[in-house]
C-alpha cells in the first residue's frame, strides 16, 4: 500500500521560494487531506507537483508537456535564478522512499530558452540507499505506474471528458479504452509477445537460408516473402500511426484556437456590452451637464442665501418688535379712551354706572399726557413708520430664498463627477479588452476552424481503420505462416533441424503470450466493470441505478435493478459514472493508494458530493482533496471531521502574485 | 439721485471673459453669469465704487432682472447705496467679474457649486 | 488480493496449459521471469532480453 508522507517545493510554478511544505496524513482512519484555495492560486501546480516529482514529466490540458521554463516560478526566473525543485517522501510496501528533483540553467547558459538550457538531476532513494534510474523507474511502474496515473492523480477539470463515457465509439471511450488496455496489457506479456516475434522472424530467416536447397525451399520462400509483406504492412502501421499523431496535434491546436476564437468573442461581446454602458453613461453626463446648466440660472441666488436668510431673520424680529408696538400702541389708546370717559362722565362709568374712585382732574390729565407722550414717542419711531416697507422686503427675501430648483447645483456637480470617474473607468475596461481581443474574432472563423478539425477527426478515423486492415492482413499473412511452418516440420528435410524447433517453440511461445493478455484484459475488464458498478451504486443518490456495464467498445451503460440499460442520463451522473470507473481503475492498475483530487465536485450537487466524501477515503489508503470554497460547505465539513487529517490553505504572498502554502489548525 | 441705468455691461475685459465662460459653459447663458458676478460681490460685502475704464453695455436690465429680484437683493443687502440701484448693480457686476476671472486664473476652471460653498 | 503481476503470470501458465504446449513449464516460468525484469525496458534494450530468452531456448533445445 502507498502514502504520501511529504511534499517540498521550492520555486515551482506559483509557489515562490522555498519552505512550501505539506504533510500528508498517514493515520488508517483520518486518511482526508484538504488543500483549499481559490481558483488560479495553485491547487493544479500542487497536483503537477506530485506527477513531476513521480514521473519526471508533467502535461497540460492539452497534453503537452510542459516545459521547464513554465514549471518555474516567474518571480524567481525574473530575479535570474533558474532552479526549481520538488521533493517527494512516500512509503510503499514497507519501505520509505524519496524522490528528489531539481532543474536548473547550464552553467554557461544566463538566460535559458527552452529545456535543452536546463540541466534535470534526480536521486531516487530506497530506505536510504540511492538506486539507479532503471531500478527507480522499475519501483515508480511496480507502485504508481504512470498509465493509471491519470486516475489517482485526478484534475478534476478533465471530470467533463468523462462525462462521454455513456456514448458508444465517442472520443473518451476511445481514450478510456486505451488507458485500460495499457493498464490491462501488463508490459511482461505484451513485450513477451513482442520479443518472440523478432525471434521468430529471425529463425524463420536462418530456416529459409537453411532450406533454401531443399525441396521445401518453395515453402520456406513463400514464408519469407510472408515475413516481407508483414514488415511492409508494419511499416504501414507505424507510419499511419505518426500521421495520426500529427493530425492529432493538428486537432489540439485547432482546439486552441477554438478556444481562442472563443475567448475573443466573449471578449467581443464584453466590449459591445461595455460600449453600451459607455454610452449610457455619457447620455446620462449630457442630461445632467443640461441640468446643471438650467440650474445656473439661479445660483446667484445661492450665493445670497446666507446674508438673505440673516437679514429675514432680523426682519422677522422687527416685525414682531412692530406687532408688539402696534399692540401697545392699542392699549395706550384704550387707556387715553378711557380716561377721557372719566373725565366726563363725572367720575362715573358710562357703560356699568359704576361710581369711580376719587380721582382729581388734575391726576387724569396728567396721566393722559403720559400716555400721548408714549403714544408719540412710538409713532415717530423708525421701525413703525417703515412697517410696511419691511414687510413688503419681507415678502421679497421670501420669494429671493424659496428656490423651486428641483436638484442643487452640488448635487449636480457631484452626480457629474461619480458618472465622469466611471465613465473613465469603463473606456479603461475597454481599451484592456481590445488589447486582449487583438485582432477581432469572426463567426467565420470559428466555423473555419470547427470544419477544418471535423476533417481531421474523419481523417483519423480513415487512418485507424487503415491500421486495422493492415493488422487484419498481417494476421492473415501469420496464419499463412503457421500452416506453412506446420508444412515445414513434418517435412524430411526440416523436422530434425534445431533451427526448426527454435521456429516452431517460438511460435508456441508468441501464440501464448498473445492468448494470456486477451485472456488478462477479459478479466480485468470485468474487474474494473464490477469495481466501477460498486463504486457507482455507492455514490449515486437515486436507488433505480444499479451498477455499471463496459460494452465491447468501452462505452459505459447505466444498468437499473432489473439490469437493463437506461437510455436516458440524469444530470450529474455522468459525473458519478466518471468518478466510480476512476476510482475502479485506480485500484485495479495497482495496489490501494493515494488518491488526489483536484476540484472533484463539479457540477455535483450536495447529496452527491457528500456520497463521494463518505465513499473515497474507505477506497484509498489516503484521500487529498483540492477544493475552492464553493465545493465545500461547513456541514459537509463537519461530517468529514472525524476523517479529515489535515488542512492546508493555499493563499497569496504578499506581492498578490505568487502563492504560499499555510498549515490550517 | 441720479436718473438710473437702462443698460448695463462690463469693461472690455471682463465682457471677453463672461463670453468665455459662457462658451465654456460654466453659464447657461451670459445673463446668469452677469447676476452670479452681481451676488458674488454681494455676497463678499464690496462696496464698490464707480467703474473706470471703457465699457461695453451688453444687455438691457429689463432683460437682466426681469422680476426684479436682481434690483430686490441689491436693495435688501445694501440699503444704503447712495446710486440707482442698477448703476450700482453695473459696479457689483464688474467688481465681481474681476474676483472670478482671478478665481478662473488661478484654478483652471470656475466651479460655481465650490464658490457658493464657500459663501455658505 | 492478487496483484497485476500475478495475475498475469496466471494468466499466462493457463493459457500455455489450455493450449496443450508442450514447452516445460520451468521453461516457460524462466522466459516469462525474464520478461517481468526487463518489462520497462523500452525498445531499444530489448535485445538484452531476446537474448537471454535465446539461451533459455538454447538450453531447452539442447537438452532434446
Amino acid at each position: 500500500m502507498m502514502k504520501f508522507l511529504k511534499l517540498n517545493l521550492k520555486n515551482f510554478m506559483p509557489f515562490y521560494g522555498d519552505g512550501h511544505e505539506i504533510k500528508f496524513p498517514t493515520d488508517e482512519y483520518k486518511n482526508i487531506l484538504l488543500v483549499h484555495g481559490y481558483n488560479t492560486y495553485g491547487k493544479t501546480s500542487l497536483l503537477r507537483s506530485l506527477r513531476w516529482a513521480l514521473y519526471g514529466h508533467v502535461s497540460d490540458k492539452f497534453d503537452r508537456e510542459i516545459s521547464y521554463l513554465d514549471l518555474l516560478n516567474r518571480t524567481s526566473a525574473k530575479e535570474g535564478n533558474y532552479k526549481f525543485e520538488v521533493v517527494l517522501d512516500f512509503q510503499a510496501n514497507d519501505s520509505v522512499y524519496k524522490i528528489t528533483r531539481n532543474v536548473s540553467s547550464k552553467e554557461s547558459i544566463s538566460n535559458p530558452l527552452n529545456n535543452n538550457d536546463f540541466m534535470h538531476q534526480s536521486w531516487f532513494k530506497k530506505d536510504g540507499t540511492v538506486l539507479t534510474d532503471e531500478e527507480a523507474e522499475h519501483e515508480i511502474n511496480l507502485i504508481a505506474p504512470e498509465p493509471v496515473s491519470r486516475f489517482f492523480l485526478f484534475d478534476g477539470e478533465l471530470l467533463k471528458e468523462y462525462e462521454h463515457l455513456l456514448e458508444e465509439d465517442s472520443e473518451v471511450g476511445k481514450k478510456v479504452k486505451e488507458s485500460i488496455e495499457q493498464i490491462l496489457g501488463v508490459p511482461s506479456l505484451s513485450n513477451g509477445r513482442n520479443d518472440t516475434s523478432t525471434l521468430s522472424k529471425k529463425y524463420r530467416a536462418k530456416q529459409n537460408k537453411e532450406l533454401k536447397k531443399t525441396n521445401v525451399s518453395d515453402i520456406s520462400g513463400q514464408i519469407e516473402e510472408l515475413d516481407k509483406t508483414i514488415e511492409i504492412h508494419e511499416k504501414e502501421i507505424l507510419d499511419t500511426k505518426a500521421l495520426i499523431t500529427r493530425s492529432q496535434s493538428r486537432i489540439d491546436l485547432i482546439a486552441e484556437n477554438i478556444n481562442n476564437i472563443e475567448e475573443k468573442s466573449k471578449i467581443a461581446d464584453e466590449i459591445t456590452e461595455i460600449q453600451g454602458e459607455i454610452r449610457e453613461i455619457k447620455s446620462s453626463i449630457k442630461d445632467l451637464d443640461n441640468k446643471r446648466l438650467e440650474a445656473t440660472s439661479s445660483a446667484w441666488k445661492l450665493l445670497l442665501k446666507p446674508k438673505l436668510l440673516k437679514i429675514q431673520k432680523e426682519s422677522l424680529t422687527n416685525i414682531k418688535n412692530i406687532v408688539k408696538q402696534f399692540e401697545k400702541v392699542g392699549e395706550l389708546n384704550k387707556e387715553i379712551s378711557l380716561l377721557s370717559n372719566l373725565e366726563l362722565h363725572d367720575q362715573s362709568c358710562e357703560i356699568c354706572n359704576t361710581k369711580s374712585p376719587n380721582i382729581d382732574a388734575n391726576t387724569l390729565v396728567n396721566k393722559k399726557n403720559i400716555i400721548q407722550e408714549e403714544l408719540n414717542r412710538i409713532g415717530i419711531s423708525p421701525d413703525y413708520l417703515d412697517f410696511s416697507k419691511i414687510n413688503s422686503n419681507q415678502e421679497i427675501i421670501d420669494s429671493l430664498l424659496n428656490s423651486n430648483e428641483e436638484r442643487t447645483l452640488k448635487s449636480l456637480d457631484d452626480e457629474i463627477d461619480n458618472k465622469s470617474v466611471q465613465l473613465v473607468k469603463k473606456e479603461s475596461d475597454e481599451i484592456t479588452l481590445r488589447s486582449d481581443l487583438g485582432d477581432e474574432a469572426t463567426v467565420k472563423e470559428i466555423t473555419d476552424e470547427y470544419q477544418k478539425m471535423g476533417g481531421l477527426k474523419e481523417s483519423i478515423v480513415n487512418l485507424e481503420t487503415n491500421i486495422q486492415t493492415e493488422k487484419s492482413s498481417i494476421t492473415t499473412c501469420e496464419k499463412q505462416i503457421k500452416l506453412l511452418e506446420d508444412l515445414i516440420k513434418e517435412s524430411e528435410e526440416a523436422k530434425d533441424s534445431p533451427t526448426t524447433k527454435y521456429v516452431s517453440i517460438l511460435s508456441e511461445l508468441n501464440d501464448i503470450f498473445s492468448n494470456s493478455i486477451d485472456r488478462l484484459r477479459d478479466e480485468l475488464k470485468k474487474e474494473v466493470e464490477q469495481k466501477a458498478s460498486e463504486a457507482f451504486s455507492k455514490l449515486i443518490h437515486r436507488k433505480i441505478y444499479d451498477g455499471l456495464k463496459i460494452n465491447n467498445n468501452y462505452g459505459l451503460q447505466i444498468l437499473n435493478q432489473e439490469g437493463d440499460e437506461v437510455p436516458m442520463k440524469s444530470s450529474g451522473a455522468e459525473q458519478i459514472v466518471a468518478l466510480s470507473l476512476i476510482d475502479a481503475l485506480s485500484r485495479t492498475g495497482r495496489d490501494s493508494g493515494p488518491v488526489v483530487m483536484d476540484t472533484p465536485f463539479g457540477r455535483l450537487d450536495d447529496v452527491h458530493r457528500e456520497k463521494i466524501v463518505e465513499y473515497l477515503p474507505e477506497s484509498a489508503s489516503q484521500l487529498m482533496l483540492f477544493v475552492h470554497k464553493g465545493e465545500t460547505n461547513d456541514e459537509m465539513l463537519e461530517k468529514m471531521a472525524s476523517q479529515i487529517g489535515s488542512q492546508y490553505k493555499i493563499d497569496l504572498q504578499d506581492d498578490e502574485i505568487n502563492s504560499l502554502i499555510r498549515k490550517m489548525n | 439721485m441720479e436718473k438710473d441705468a437702462t443698460t448695463i455691461g462690463l469693461t472690455k475685459e471682463n465682457h471677453s471673459m463672461l463670453k468665455k465662460f459662457d462658451e465654456e459653459n460654466i453659464f447657461n447663458e451670459m445673463k446668469d453669469g452677469y447676476r452670479f458676478a452681481i451676488a458674488y460681490s454681494l455676497s463678499k460685502g464690496a462696496i464698490p465704487g464707480k467703474v473706470s475704464g471703457g465699457k461695453t453695455t451688453i444687455f438691457n436690465v429689463g432683460s437682466i432682472d426681469e422680476n426684479q429680484e436682481i434690483s430686490s437683493a441689491i436693495l435688501a443687502l445694501s440699503p444704503q447705496i447712495e446710486v440707482p440701484v442698477y448703476v450700482y448693480a453695473e459696479r457689483l457686476a464688474e467688481a465681481g467679474m474681476t474676483e472670478l476671472v482671478k478665481i478662473y486664473r488661478q484654478n483652471n476652471r470656475l466651479n460655481l457649486s465650490e464658490i457658493i460653498e464657500e459663501t455658505s | 488480493m492478487k496483484n497485476r503481476e500475478d495475475k498475469a503470470l496466471e494468466a499466462f501458465i493457463q493459457t500455455a496449459q489450455e493450449s496443450s504446449s508442450e514447452i516445460p513449464e520451468n521453461v516457460l516460468l524462466e522466459i516469462y521471469q525474464i520478461e517481468k525484469n526487463y518489462q520497462y525496458s523500452d525498445e531499444s534494450d530489448r535485445g538484452v532480453a531476446i537474448r537471454e530468452i535465446e539461451k533459455v531456448l538454447d538450453k531447452y533445445i539442447g537438452s532434446l
